[in-house]
């Protein structure tokens, strides 16, 4: 590891001016940060600790009924947050999936997602729920669509002056349940070989009227399966159905072969685990009145 | 019938401290953090060493330029293999039952001429702090010329492909042949004639496996501190499993006479095989020689496992089996090829006993090639080579028992070694207890008890393991202080509860509480030549030497009471620290009154020392349930007993913690862990995080049940225990999962996808 600076800033404004310095680096958790400056993965002149900053440090329900979460905000705590757990459990069990407890009490949401890993385990969860990204730079705040973040592995929207201030999670309709799910060969301290978040909403009918399929560790980015959304769209939750939702979703996903899996599999898996994920979804509103 | 203990040393037979559940004397500073090891051992103005390591996996060094590192400020000294003596291939120094041969060594320490991996070492830099140790490595400038690589037993043992060394040529050859080759040796175990009763068997069954390069895991990455003094001597401070070793093979590394070579082990965070050779240590003696000032090396965990250490070998082969309709095996017939990595001289003898050991037929032909690839020299992991054997063995005969439909308990038993049976080198088995150990499986409830069914497919497997361990020699002295109490130095470093089991040994001899003896190990200076802690030796030779020391040292005091009470030593027995006459109200004197009185009238120094025993050959059984995700093809293993004849337990928790970390260990290579190398000879997966060792979650329970069938010649009747639980784990679980899902995983690690593949192959 080279030597850096280190700045603590107590405000998103004193944070922006640390941050328009060239070649500076957020730290939240650091768990992504710290791994990849030690091994020379990346170089920093600044590092910027963003633990000490309110505006992101806090879960809170604004007045339409959306969830705000700060991007500093760790992943134990969203994972024993009760409106999480209760309107987001998606993206509350993923979290939990992160690492370690360990990992899990300092990783942070904003650090998985700027770390933009197509890996990362709380990113599905957020496109489901349709999570908008709060973000201020330079040029003033923006709101953008979590999945409309990524450009590329490791990359994101964000220039180099901005920041992510928090999440948006928009109030769901009543019958809406999620689930996200992810294979590694080892039950702990393992990144996905694929990981698939699948969310439905079903109307009175018990018909779905809305559905998201977000993959992760099949593509350069965290990617939505639209064609697997196409097939349970309008559809009633069967098995059979979950089935071609699968089949679709590995279609839409674009893996590559390295030592975590072969191409292969891992579209395989994309629809084990998109089957999976939306019995587990299903199974919540209609407990075993499906088949 | 296997609680029989024959316990040699203790006429009185209470046995206050051996065969008692004891918790490690040392373990509050090991939990703590108390314990040093180099990596926490400072002096005075010490500086930091790292290593340059080549990015090429074949290359010949063309040129080293170091001056450019050797201006930066800070940096204090650069090595290369121009500061070594050059060793001629097959320079022998003795280790063990056989020899190293210390030119290897001294390629896995610094390359000369040519680089062999990727992560070899080239050159090394010392400087005042880690940072500027890093920046000087990257102003060191090497010129290759890269060559074509081989990185698998099959790319090697191609047609056409590159040779690693000119002038290697296959020795054991039935027909010798004179073009260079990578096939470094052929050993073969033959007797009756295989192919014939192969031909008339009733059923046989031929089986193929692969096995990839594991590591052993240690999680202590290797790391030393040297120093070289103003009068000449280097000492070396170091993580090794034989303190001895390493200053035989370290003062010809670098050639200078062992009278000015000292080497001191610290705490051992794991070896496994692994801190046999040396790794960087005499890297490290030459840095600290050239700048005058103590040296630390450690190694990052990606130098660990990107070509810095030696893991344990690959390997693929094919057996085939014959049995009469009956059950019995009438002929084995296996051909197997290790890969090396890339220095020659991996013997594949030692594996090919795992094939001929607990069955026993008529007709045998067994084939071994060792082979190099341009990937790191492989190094020993408990039971070397056992693992991957079995792997291939067992899952045989579990597939032939199927096929004739017997129990597999039972067809084991048809054929199973007794004492006296041949061992696979033609000699008879001392004790062995296959037989019994087969007993205990078929009474016990893991086997008895119907599988439950699961959601997902569930199999029960069986496998069994054998190794034989070795002796070698062991030796100790002991000294009595003021006030009678023994005080033990023993040349074997404590790599898994030596201390406390010698404590055991020595308290006993003395019948005396483990509070009243000190056991500590001595350096290369102050205590005897003892060989490595490995090969399943210490506890058993170490007790012997303890018995030994102890026995003279009573004879000593005796014969000094005896003199004080004006009586022979004849009419003295010694009795929990006292002399005394048969007589019960006669007189008697303390161990305590005796040094009181003589201690300055000469010290009372007493050695032990054992060498080769009888083998402890060491046997298990083992049976688990495993659950298979259809979908994935990830393995659950639910529930695990392991079975060991450990011949006595002097620390019963010791060793059923020997047997619990190999299970993990197993479970480890069986599912999760495997050596992935890209085309480009590069190990892709060179971190904890996808290099798989499991975690808790990962493992489930582990039972180990205890038989005790005493080796005769051997204090306590001891046999090796560290070694063969992990020999059938991995067989174990294959077997579990063939029986689950109806298809034979063939490929190690059993990978989640290979599992899926298994299955999903028509
Ligand atoms: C042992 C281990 C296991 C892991 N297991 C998992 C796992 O199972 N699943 C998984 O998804 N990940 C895993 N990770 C990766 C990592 O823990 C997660 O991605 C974590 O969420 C990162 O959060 P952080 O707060 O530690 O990020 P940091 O390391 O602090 O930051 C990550 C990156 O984001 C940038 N950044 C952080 N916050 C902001 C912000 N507000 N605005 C702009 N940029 C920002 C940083 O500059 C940096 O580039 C693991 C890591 C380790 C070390």
């Amino acid at each position: 590891m080279e030597l850096f600076n280190f700045q603590t800033p107590s405000s998103v404004a004193e944070l922006l001016i640390a941050k328009a310095n060239t070649n500076a680096w957020l730290l939240a958790g650091g768990t992504d940060l710290i791994p990849q400056l030690k091994e020379g993965r990346r170089k920093a002149d600044l590092v910027i600790d963003i633990k000490k900053i309110p505006a992101m440090n806090g879960i809170s329900e604004l007045e339409d009924g959306t969830l705000r979460i700060g991007a500093a905000v760790s992943a134990t705590a969203i994972a024993q947050n009760v409106d999480a757990i209760r309107s987001y459990a998606a993206l509350a069990s993923s979290v939990a999936l992160i690492g370690s407890r360990q990992v899990q009490n300092r990783a942070t949401l904003g650090g998985n997602v700027c770390n933009a890993a197509p890996s990362a385990d709380a990113i599905p969860a957020l496109i489901c729920y349709d999570a908008m990204a709060e973000i201020e730079g330079a040029e003033g705040k923006r709101e953008i669509l979590v999945e409309d973040l990524f450009t590329g592995p490791g990359r994101t929207q964000l220039n180099p002056t901005e920041v992510l201030i928090s999440f948006l999670l928009p109030l769901q309709s009543e019958r809406t349940a999620a689930a996200y799910q992810r294979f590694t060969p080892r039950r702990e301290m393992d990144i996905a070989v694929a990981g698939v978040g699948s969310r439905i909403s079903l109307d009175a009918d018990g018909k779905i009227i809305a559905a998201r399929v977000a993959l992760a560790s099949v593509g350069p980015t965290p990617l939505r399966a639209a064609s697997a959304e196409c097939v349970l769209m309008d559809e009633s939750p069967s098995s059979q159905l979950f089935e071609e939702a699968g089949v679709a979703a590995a279609q839409d996903a674009s893996p590559i072969s390295d030592t975590r899996g072969s191409a292969e599999y891992r579209r395989h898996l994309v629809s084990v685990l998109c089957k999976r994920t939306l019995a587990s979804a299903t199974n919540e509103l209609l407990q075993d009145t499906w088949t | 019938m296997f609680e029989e203990i024959i316990a040699h040393a203790d006429p009185h037979g209470d046995h206050d401290t051996i065969g008692r559940r004891l918790p490690r004397i040392d373990s509050g500073k090991r939990v703590t953090g108390e314990a040093i090891y180099p990596a926490d051992f400072q002096l005075p103005g010490m500086v930091y060493a790292k290593l340059k390591r080549s990015p090429h996996p074949h290359a010949k060094i063309r040129s080293i330029d170091t001056s450019k590192a050797m201006e930066l400020a800070g940096v204090l000294a650069v090595t290369t293999a121009d500061d070594f003596p050059e060793l001629e291939p097959g320079t022998a120094v003795p280790m063990g039952q056989g020899s190293c041969d210390v030119w290897m060594v001294g390629q896995i320490n610094m390359a000369r001429h040519k680089v062999f991996w990727v992560g070899q070492p080239v050159a090394a830099v010392a400087a005042i702090d880690l940072h500027i140790a890093e920046q000087a490595l990257e102003l060191i400038k090497i010129e290759y010329e890269v060559l074509d690589a081989v990185f698998s037993i099959d790319e090697a043992t191609a047609p056409a492909a590159p040779a690693l060394y000119d002038s290697m040529r296959t020795t054991g050859l039935d027909t010798p042949s004179n073009k260079p080759t990578n096939v470094c040796s052929r050993t073969v175990f033959k007797r009756g004639n295989s192919d014939s009763a192969l031909a008339n068997s009733d059923e046989t069954v031929e089986l193929s496996i692969k096995v990839d390069t594991a590591h052993q895991g240690y999680i202590e990455p290797q790391s030393v501190v040297a120093q070289h003094d103003r009068d000449g001597l280097t000492t070396l401070w170091v993580s090794t499993q034989g303190h001895f070793t390493t200053e035989l093979v370290t003062a010809r590394v670098l050639g200078i006479p062992q009278s000015k070579i000292r080497v001191v082990p610290l705490e051992i965070g794991g070896g496994f095989g692994g801190k046999v050779f040396i790794h960087g240590e005499s890297v490290a003696a030459k840095l600290a020689e050239k700048c005058g000032r103590p040296v630390q090396l450690i190694f990052s965990r990606e130098e660990v496992l990107q070509g810095g250490s030696g893991p344990t070998a690959a390997l693929q082969g094919k057996l085939e089996i014959g049995a009469s309709k009956d059950g019995v095996i009438n002929a084995i017939k296996s051909r197997i090829h290790v890969d090396a990595g890339g220095l020659p001289d991996m013997n594949p003898g030692i594996i090919l006993q795992v094939f001929a050991a607990l069955y026993q037929t008529p007709n045998l032909f067994l084939e071994g090639f060792d082979v190099v690839t341009n990937k790191p020299r492989t190094e020993a992991y408990r039971a070397p080579g056992g693992i991957q054997a079995a792997f291939l063995m067992e899952q045989a005969i579990d597939e032939l028992s199927q096929k004739l439909e017997m129990d597999p308990l039972e067809f084991r038993r048809r054929n199973a070694s007794v004492t006296g049976s041949t061992m696979p080198a033609g000699t008879p088995f001392p004790s062995i207890g296959v037989l019994e150990i087969a007993d205990a499986v078929a009474a016990h409830p893991c086997w008895t008890t119907p599988l439950k069914e699961g959601s997902m497919p569930r199999g029960r497997g069986l496998a069994f393991g054998y190794w034989r361990g070795t002796s070698m020699t062991s030796a100790c002295h002991v000294t009595i202080s003021g006030d009678g109490r023994p005080m033990f130095t023993l040349g074997s470093v404590d790599i898994s509860g030596a201390h406390t089991s010698m404590a055991q040994v020595a308290a006993e001899q003395f019948q005396m509480s483990l509070d009243d003896v000190y056991v500590a190990t001595g350096d290369s200076k102050s205590v005897g030549y003892t060989d490595i802690a490995a090969a399943s030796r210490v506890t058993r030779t170490m007790a012997a030497a303890v018995i030994d020391a102890s026995q003279a040292a009573l004879a000593e005091l005796k014969k000094r009471a005896a003199n004080l009470m004006q009586l022979t030593a004849e009419e003295l027995t010694y009795d929990h620290g006292s002399f005394r006459t048969a007589n019960d109200n006669g007189p008697s004197m303390t161990v305590a009154d005796v040094m009181k009185a003589t201690l300055t009238q000469g010290a009372i120094i007493c050695q032990g020392s054992s060498s080769n025993l009888p083998f402890g050959v060491e046997v298990g059984a083992h049976v688990c349930d495993v659950e298979v995700d259809k979908d994935t093809g990830q393995i659950t293993v639910l529930k695990y007993t392991a079975f060991q004849d450990v011949g006595f337990a002097l620390n019963p928790p010791a060793v059923e913690g020997q047997i619990e970390g190999s299970v993990v260990q197993g479970l480890g290579w069986a599912i999760s862990e495997g050596f992935d190398y890209g085309s480009d000879g590069r190990l892709r997966n060179a971190s904890l995080l996808d290099y798989r060792i499991p975690t808790a979650l990962d493992v489930p329970s582990i039972d180990t049940v205890l038989l005790q069938k005493p080796v005769p010649g051997v204090p306590y009747g001891l046999r090796g225990v560290g070694e063969v639980p992990i020999v059938p784990v991995a067989a174990c679980v294959a077997n579990a999962v063939a029986r689950a899902v109806g298809n034979r995983v063939t490929q190690m690690p059993m990978t989640p996808e290979r599992v899926f593949k298994a299955m999903t192959a028509s």
